[in-house]
């Protein structure tokens, strides 16, 4: 069983997907000649040829509605955008169209596009390089979003993602690339996509993270155990749908609820979580719901990065607040 | 000595070239801190100290054109571990990748658990309880689903109340409880909150409280119209009270006897109102 890094099995799930399936077809910025900026895609061109790993222009616009095109004359397209900052012009193309193809054409036409991005910061990278942008993707009908936090998820997702009809925007966690390996069979074996997953069992709070966060929550949930605080521990995965059912029983058990997300708190997906916890589980909670999160600002460069990314210590701190309410 | 190679400053750049050092040769630079501006195809960029030391040689000067990859700075380095390579090892990204020896289990955590579940229960609910000490986990809800309302918190508080003061009420066999036949009174009504708990404390202060009305004439006629009446009215019984303490003494049912203690040394005097909904102490505002 080979023993991968994050950014290793997403370029597992490629190659098995375009091995198992003439119809993928993987294109990008940097993708073919290069390996992608982080390696994700290295060796796919070389290996499938340039008309299944195709180099694009740089102009995610154009990726876009390339995608979108080939997806509606029946081709499965994973395209890349090289950092979620630059995803912008491409949103024209995935939410006025791609979100809405099936619901268009009464369902004559799906859209089976994966559009996969790093996602969030911590790598010390300059402007644009460290977004974590899944609410405006949330927001949109008809778009599945996914984060995986680990190599098998990632690896899991990422098939169910390309089998998938439906336009899957598929996050990957920056920070977690190269972080930690995973020992992972290659057997082109799926995940649910719209399943959270329960990562810790714990009595006194539910703590609900995703993506890179993860890290740091389930150091915090760690540290806590000698506080003699017992945290559960929840990977939301799917970010849309979301699957809330897996949040209300844990908070049910619970009484507590901590959500934490590097994206800006304003407007984040912790104030979804945080409401329908209100409309559904009101009468399980033992304290007001918290959020940790990112601030409600730019998303500072290299030096300031570490201030801005929830840190283990806030977590704990929230969490300790939230027990003695 | 550690060598810093140029990394790849936009995704995919060959090159840049040197704008301005912001360092020289001997200066000790802390991690982050900028040292040199970079002029690349794309934009001039700030390049940072990927670890702290003191420079020990700057490759090439302003106006000169560097390679990507190729030697920049070179540093005595405080830790050599700190020398991560610069980024081309990890593919042509901007930025520095961590890497760390973690392995992730693979066990997946079931989601089951032992049955058992909390009372469920209005947050605000919950906090009246645990003022009165009303413990909700004992209670079956009446509210949807099961839910503890505030009636039931109430209910349960007067319950408790009532039984610790006077058990021999509670327990009182049933042929010392007034019969009475639907025939003879009409529909009854069936009193909720509120009004019910008026109701079992009404009947818990009559089994409780020697009550002793005493009635007396008093010439007011001298007060001027549109005073304050209540005021002067609870002075004047104050000041009864202070020549006949026996007014203001107590029974202490408990001990039963005697059956009037001593004059008790502060005055009370209890009010009562009236609402649509109910009547109680003034103090507390309308139900």
């Amino acid at each position: 069983m080979p023993r991968v890094t994050l950014v290793e099995s997403v370029n597992l799930a490629l190659a098995r997907a375009l091995a198992d399936d003439a119809d993928v077809v993987v294109i990008g910025e940097d993708v073919g000649l290069n390996g992608g900026v982080f390696r994700a895609t290295a060796g796919l061109q070389q290996r499938f040829g340039k008309l299944r790993v195709q180099d694009t222009p740089l102009a995610e616009g154009l990726i876009g509605g390339m995608s979108l095109g080939m997806a509606a004359q029946g081709l499965k397209v994973v395209a890349e955008i090289q950092f979620m900052g630059f995803l912008y012009p491409a949103l024209d193309q995935i939410a006025n169209h791609m979100a809405r193809l099936r619901h268009r054409t009464r369902g004559r036409l799906t859209c089976p596009v994966v559009i996969r991005m790093p996602h969030g910061g911590g790598i010390h990278a300059p402007e644009h390089h460290s977004e974590s942008l899944e609410v405006l993707l949330c927001h949109h009908a008809g778009l599945r979003v996914v984060c995986p936090s680990t190599p098998a998820a990632a690896y899991g997702l990422l098939l169910a993602a390309i089998r998938d009809p439906d336009p899957v925007l598929f996050l990957e966690p920056t920070r977690l690339y190269r972080l930690a390996k995973q020992d992972l069979l290659d057997d082109g074996v799926a995940l649910p996509l719209d399943k959270a997953q329960v990562v810790r069992q714990g009595d006194d709070v539910t703590l609900v993270s995703w993506g890179a966060m993860m890290h740091e929550t389930k150091q915090a949930a760690e540290r806590l155990v000698q506080e003699k605080i017992s945290c559960e521990v929840i990977d939301l995965t799917s970010l849309s749908p979301i699957d809330h059912d897996a949040i209300l029983e844990s908070v049910a058990h619970t009484g507590r609820l901590v959500i934490v997300h590097e994206a800006a708190r304003n407007a984040g997906l912790g104030a979804e979580i945080a409401a329908t916890v209100a409309e559904r589980g009101l009468y399980d909670l033992l304290a007001p719901v918290q959020r940790v999160a990112g601030y409600d600002t730019v998303m500072p460069y290299f030096a300031m990065e570490r201030a801005y990314i929830p840190s283990v210590a806030r977590i704990v701190d929230v969490v300790r607040a939230t027990l003695k309410a | 000595m550690t060598r810093f190679n140029l990394p790849d400053l936009g995704e995919g750049l060959q090159e840049a070239e040197i704008v301005r050092w912001h360092v020289a040769v001997g200066d000790r630079v802390e991690v982050d801190q900028p040292m040199v501006a970079m002029e690349t195809a794309k934009a001039v960029v700030e390049v940072p100290a990927p670890f702290a030391g003191i420079v020990s040689a700057l490759h090439g000067k302003p106006g000169d054109t560097i390679a990507t990859g190729a030697p920049l700075v070179d540093f005595q380095s405080d830790a050599a571990n700190d020398a991560a390579d610069s980024g081309i090892a990890q593919g042509g990204v901007v930025g520095h990748m961590p890497e760390t020896d973690e392995l992730i289990a693979t066990d997946a955590v079931g989601n089951a658990r032992a049955a058992g579940r909390r009372a469920r229960v209005l947050p605000a609910v919950r906090d009246v309880a645990q003022k009165l000490g009303v413990d909700i986990s004992a209670l079956r809800g009446s509210g949807a689903g099961g839910v503890v309302t505030l009636d039931d918190v109430l209910a349960a508080r007067t319950v408790a109340t009532y039984a610790a003061a006077a058990p021999m009420a509670v327990n009182a066999p049933s042929s010392m409880r007034p019969a009475m036949s639907l025939t003879e009174t009409g529909e009854l009504e069936v009193l909720r909150s509120l009004r019910r708990a008026m109701a079992q404390s009404m009947t818990l202060s009559r089994d409780s409280v020697m009550e002793c009305t005493v009635f007396d004439d008093a010439d007011i006629e001298g007060w001027l119209p549109g005073g304050d009446y209540t005021g002067r009215l609870l002075r004047a019984i104050s000041e009864g009270c202070r020549a006949e303490p026996g007014l203001n003494a107590w029974f202490d049912g408990a001990s039963q006897g005697p059956p009037a203690v001593p004059a008790h040394p502060r005055g009370h005097r209890g009010g009562y109102a009236r609402w649509p909904a109910g009547a109680g102490d003034p103090r507390r505002g309308q139900p």
